[in-house]
């Protein structure tokens, strides 16, 4: 869009060259009229051989509809011209017509054919290449085949030795082994060979060079091997328009042949891969007039992409027919002081056209900018330029359009409004600061003017008369204050203004309506009070219309039903109130997209709603009250987004007996009450369902299952009672399944590892398709979404398409967890908190790597925490308290952390043991060995070899003391030796002792 | 009469300011995390859900808010990402878990880290740690788990970390640590094999002696 200028300019270049060249056609057409108006008809074989000619096409446009044989004179055929001398024909046009079938070498009787035009047609010859028999027309001077399917050219064509024009381009099939015949071409003035494969054609430049008159080569698109061929003699000084962009050389820049063809006046190498600066070379050749080294940016994502990677330090100053010149995205580095002052500086300086996107340049714009006076378009933008503009721009007073966007400049000289001819200004990412000054001087041309993301404060009035063709005006993301000027209301032409995103007090100014162009206006997210003005429903061509996240009060003019073209309306988050009623609504036709959430509206939901075509409804966390219409449910066939939690609506959901495409409804946070509601039957496409804390009961159908879409379903805190249906399982596509705070029964379902999409096996970002598909189709996709995990409610926006859950918790569900629980490694969070679960936890919950939030508290679950729980790296919440679990808590640093966090996880469990808790385990404890299988196994051998040790002592002390005991001899002679022995122990003592003390006496 | 307006006012501001500052904080620590991020690389895309723009990360995988929506866990062990820890982690001011273990981090450890008040467990075991332990852990007054074994580490245990009366469990080691093991403070009770594998390190240092550092 920014460089629109640059291709009106190409376009009007394009167009005035096309009027002149008809125009002498016409002269041409016009001098050989009198010879067939003497009734000379056309020469009968030539007629003969076209008729052939026209039998092998089929012309399904009739362009050939005047080729009949009883139309004698062919001279008068479309697209024929004969010599006025000869009466031969001398020229077949059919360039433009889609015929389609076979060239007939009858046109070989055409012999003194001179032009042959055979452009966008889709003419082929015999094998899919270019007829051989076209390098027979002896007199041909001008050949245009381009833009047709032809895979191969014969070097036949080289036989055309008076050939001054040849166009083969855009034949994206075609594929050049051999170019050779092209040197036989001596009087070629023109050659066009673009955008087809010339990939083999290593000596490409000598061959070219054997050309000496030619005068313009296009070889865009071509897969050029290279351009660094060295020429020892240069043939090519005719040369004037040298075209390769789009070839990926990957070479440096000054190694290429063609710097000293200083003939060339309009060079272009957009997105070549050359690198390396610039040859001096380029400061002699005077005669350049364009050189266009930049990349189309606007079609290359991010913005700040590059094309090539060059430097330029060149001295240009002399080249100074240069009119255009263009190096977006392809130099590596800059600085933009030194550049400027290397522009050609010449008396009539003719540079119009300076474009350098995302050059990297660095530096400061110097007052040299002001000697560039042909400038009509200057783009400096997404650079790293600093300090403020020079007071010399107003100079420049032929610049028509300024883009210094997304660089780091700090003020604008009040001397910008002497560039009288500007019509597009783009100041935006800049450090511009303070007050900024509207309208200075005479700026009555200016269009467009964006200075969003800076940190204006204020706007100074403009001067009467000035601004008077405004019509873009973004002034987003800024710090502007106070209240909002209405003098913006005298831009009668304006027809797009935001001023969102700043610090905007006080009532939107009712003035605004005077600017009844306005199709776009966005005051969001700012400070602004008081009533929407009954004013703005002046600007009834109004599309879009955001005021949203502001302070508004009052009630919704119901005049706003004059905005009959109205697309958008947002008005989230405001201190609306009153009601929106039919005479809103009736008329807004166009109406696509309404978000009034966030504010107090009361009253009954709207029931008119002249917007067939609405997308989006939400009008979530108001007053609302009593039903849902039923025409919202059975009209708004369009429907994707119904939002209408949060109010205090009551009633059933209406039944309608068509299919609807409703993806996301969210009715979360109302009365409504009734049985789990049928009508939603027919939501096949439903992909995102919140029916929580409402009051349904009743149990849940098995229908649910055939909601295949869903992704996400949430009917928490209801009075849902019965069995959880088996065909839940059948959700493939479910990611978050809530059925918190009901009266569930039963069991859970066993084959719950049925829902694939809660396995990680599941593509790692299923929901990226649908966010795109959301964005495009509806919007920004809100934080709307709540999951309770962490015993947090968060709210998710796009990442809700990623949470995967389960919560079953609060309801009266009995028998076991079903070990195949543990195959859904994707889930995020798992509560199966205060029911009635018995059983143990399965052994295998380690394979739930997902899992962040774990509740299985207040259950009757028994036996031991299994080892693999610690497993879990990614568990920040755990509660497993008020259960009958007992044994060892398994040891791990994660569950440290979360025992550290929340003490009580563990409390409730009476044979819980071992760290963290201060009950230790009992040794031997019999409980112990339910967690401690391993060690079991390891220490066994060990253990027995101890009990059998223990035992042969014990039957070994059996032995001897069951003797004693029974035989009475034995019983005598062991006592006796012990008596004796302990005779001799007691002698041998004292006298030992006595003989010591004898000792130390002495 | 008078003097309520200005006191009025006064409180006025004072709400704001603190509605901005928490406003604030929550992003600040967005920005904290989504700076750790462009320095990991993560090939299991662990930290996809990472969204700089939303208004606060609670709802990014691996991070725990607490009610007020300030990060108090970050759980990314055994997550398989590489690459550093920055400076910035130490603008998580609320943080109180950090578990980064079982991962392919290197570098250093940040002496940022150091300001994070709240922090409980600082577990960075089994990575690809270098330099020396940051003397600056020792003002973690709230810390009682530091787990930093199976890494690369270098130089001295500060003798500054006997400051963390709070430690409970510490670990160190198989690390590359030199010079003498501190007695004091929670040192005294913890048991040598949180510091083996260490072939520099020469034991406890002697009561009433200055502790020899000898080629550390």
């Amino acid at each position: 869009m920014h460089q629109s200028p640059a291709l009106f300019v190409l376009v009007l270049v394009a167009t005035a060259a096309a009027t002149w060249s008809s125009f002498f056609l016409v002269a041409y057409a016009r001098q050989l009229e009198p010879v067939h108006a003497a009734g000379e008809s056309c020469i009968g074989r030539e007629r003969d051989a076209l008729l052939i000619f026209k039998q092998g096409i089929n012309d399904t446009d009739g362009f050939l509809k005047s080729w009949q044989p009883r139309r004698q004179d062919c001279c008068r055929w479309a697209g024929i011209t004969c010599s006025n001398k000869t009466g031969h024909v001398i020229q077949l046009d059919l360039g433009g017509t889609y015929l389609m079938g076979q060239i007939s070498p009858s046109l070989l009787s055409l012999e003194q054919l001179e032009y042959l035009n055979l452009k966008s047609t889709s003419l082929t010859g015999h094998n899919g290449g270019i007829p051989k028999f076209l390098g027979s027309f002896k007199n041909l001077r001008h050949l245009d085949l381009s833009d047709m399917y032809f895979t191969m050219a014969p070097p036949q064509l080289g036989n055309l030795s008076k050939l001054e024009y040849l166009d083969l381009s855009n034949s994206r099939r075609m594929y050049y082994s051999d170019i050779s015949w092209l040197t036989r071409l001596p009087l070629l003035l023109h050659l066009d060979m673009s955008e087809t494969n010339l990939s083999s054609i290593a000596d490409w430049p000598l061959v070219v060079n054997m050309l000496p008159s030619l005068q313009y080569l296009g070889l865009f698109g071509c897969s050029l091997p290279s351009a660094n061929q060295s020429l020892t003699h240069l043939n090519l000084t005719n040369l004037q328009h040298l075209g390769l962009s789009n070839n990926n050389f990957g070479h440096p820049i000054a190694s290429a042949w063609f710097w000293n063809v200083r003939s060339i006046t309009e060079l272009y190498l957009c997105q070549t891969s050359l690198y390396g600066p610039f040859p001096d070379s380029l400061g002699n050749m005077t005669s350049l007039q364009v050189l266009y080294f930049g990349c189309h940016l606007e079609y290359v994502y991010p913005a700040t992409t590059t094309c090539n990677a060059a430097t330029m330090t060149v001295d240009m100053r002399n080249l100074c027919d240069l009119e255009y010149l263009r190096l977006d995205g392809s130099l590596s580095s800059g600085n933009i002081t030194k550049f400027l002052e290397n522009l050609p500086q010449c008396p009539s300086n003719r540079l119009k056209y300076l474009s350098m996107q995302s050059t990297n340049m660095v530096g400061i714009i110097a007052d040299g900018l002001g000697q560039l006076t042909s400038l009509t378009s200057l783009v400096l933008s997404y650079n790293n330029i600093t300090g403020s503009i020079p007071l010399s721009i107003g100079n420049l007073s032929h610049l028509e359009y300024l883009d210094f966007s997304n660089n780091h400049l700090t003020s604008i000289p009040q001397e910008l409004a002497n560039c009288t001819s500007l019509q597009n200004i783009y100041l935006s990412n800049n450090n511009l600061v303070g007050p900024i000054q509207l309208g200075i001087g005479s700026s009555t041309r200016l269009q467009s003017l964006d200075l969003s993301y800076n940190s204006i404060t204020r706007l100074i009035p403009p001067g009467i008369g000035s601004y008077i063709r405004l019509e873009h005006l973004d002034l987003s993301y800024n710090h502007l204050t106070g209240p909002i000027a209405p003098w913006l209301g005298n831009f009668t032409r304006l027809y797009y203004i935001t001023l969102s995103n700043n610090l905007l007090t006080g009532n939107i100014p009712p003035e605004l309506g005077n600017a009844t162009n306005l199709e776009f206006i966005s005051l969001s997210n700012n400070h602004l009070s008081g009533p929407i003005p009954l004013e703005i429903a002046s600007c009834t061509g109004l599309g879009y219309l955001s005021l949203a996240n502001n302070h508004l009060t009052g009630h919704v003019p119901s005049k706003i039903g004059m905005l009959t073209n109205l697309v958008e309306l947002d008005l989230n988050n405001n201190n609306l109130d009153g009601g929106i009623t039919e005479e809103h609504l009736a008329t807004l036709k166009s109406l696509r997209h309404m978000d009034l959430s966030n504010n107090s509206f009361s009253g009954p939901l709207p029931s008119e709603y002249g917007a067939l075509g609405l997308i989006e409804l939400t009008l979530s966390f108001n007053y609302f009250s009593g039903h849902i219409p039923e025409s919202i449910f059975c009209k708004l066939r369009s429907l994707l987004v119904l939002d209408l939690s949060h109010n205090l609506l009551e009633g059933e959901l209406p039944r309608c007996s068509q299919k609807l495409n409703l993806v996301f409804l969210h009715l979360s946070n109302n009365g409504f009450s009734g049985k789990f509601p049928s009508a939603l039957q027919n939501y096949t496409s439903l992909s995102f369902m919140d029916l929580s804390k409402n009051n349904l009961y009743g149990e849940l159908p098995l229908w649910i299952g055939d909601l295949v879409y869903l992704r996400f379903l949430q009917l928490s805190h209801n009075f849902l009672s019965g069995d959880i249906p088996v065909t839940i399982t059948n959700l493939k596509r479910l990611r978050q399944l809530s059925l918190a705070g009901n009266s569930m029964s039963g069991i859970m379902p066993w084959s719950l590892s049925n829902l694939t999409s809660m396995t990680q096996k599941h593509p790692r970002r299923p929901g990226v398709d649908m966010y795109v598909w959301y964005t495009s189709y509806v919007g920004k996709f809100r934080e709307v979404w709540p999951v309770v995990m962490k015993r947090q409610e968060l709210k998710y926006g796009l990442g809700v398409f990623d949470v995967v859950g389960i919560d079953l918790s609060l309801n009266q569900l009995v028998g076991e967890i079903p070990d195949g629980i543990t195959s859904l490694n994707g889930l995020l969070n798992l509560n199966l908190s205060c029911n009635q679960l018995s059983g143990e936890i399965p052994a295998k919950i380690g394979l739930m790597k997902s899992i962040e939030s774990l509740d299985l508290s207040r259950n009757n679950l028994s036996g031991g925490i299994p080892t693999s729980l610690s497993d879990l790296t990614y568990l920040s919440f755990l509660d497993l308290s008020y259960n009958n679990l007992e044994g060892r808590i398994p040891p791990g640093s994660q569950l440290d952390t979360l025992y550290m966090e929340n003490p009580s996880i563990y409390t409730g469990n009476i044979g819980l043991c071992g760290h963290p808790l201060e009950r230790n385990c009992s040794g031997d404890n019999t409980l112990e060995h339910v967690n401690q299988h391993r060690r079991e196994k390891v220490s066994e051998p060990v253990l027995f070899f101890y009990f059998g040790l223990g035992s042969l002592f014990l039957v070994g002390l059996w032995v001897v003391f069951c003797t004693l005991l029974f035989k009475k001899a034995w019983r005598v002679a062991y006592f006796r030796l012990f008596d004796k022995v302990y005779d001799n122990a007691y002698v041998f003592v004292v006298v030992t002792l006595g003989r010591m003390k004898g000792k130390a006496t002495s | 009469m008078a003097p309520r307006v200005p006191s009025l006012l006064v409180a006025a501001v004072l709400l704001l300011g603190l509605a901005a500052g928490v406003a604030r904080a929550s992003n600040e620590e967005g920005d904290a995390l989504y700076a750790l991020r462009m320095r990991l690389s993560d090939p299991n895309g662990v930290l996809q859900s990472w969204d700089p723009t939303l208004v606060n990360p609670c709802t990014w995988f691996h991070v725990t808010c607490d009610h007020a929506s300030r990060v108090v866990r970050l759980d990314l062990g055994n997550s398989n990402v590489s690459g550093s820890i920055g400076p910035e982690i130490s603008r998580l001011v609320n943080l109180q878990y950090l578990e980064l273990y079982r991962n392919n981090l290197g570098g250093e450890i940040p002496k940022e880290l150091g300001k994070l008040k709240n922090l409980i467990s600082l577990d960075l075991y089994a990575n690809k740690l270098t330099g020396r332990i940051p003397k600056s852990l020792s003002k973690l007054s709230s810390l009682r788990f530091m787990r930093l074994n199976n890494n690369k580490l270098a130089g001295s245990i500060p003798g500054e970390l006997a400051k963390l009366t709070n430690l409970k469990v510490i670990d160190l080691s198989n690390n590359d640590l030199c010079g003498t093991i501190p007695v004091d403070g929670p040192f005294s009770t913890f048991p040598l094999r949180s510091f083996e594998n260490n072939s520099r390190l020469n034991g406890p240092e002697l009561q009433g002696l200055v502790p020899y550092d000898f080629g550390c």
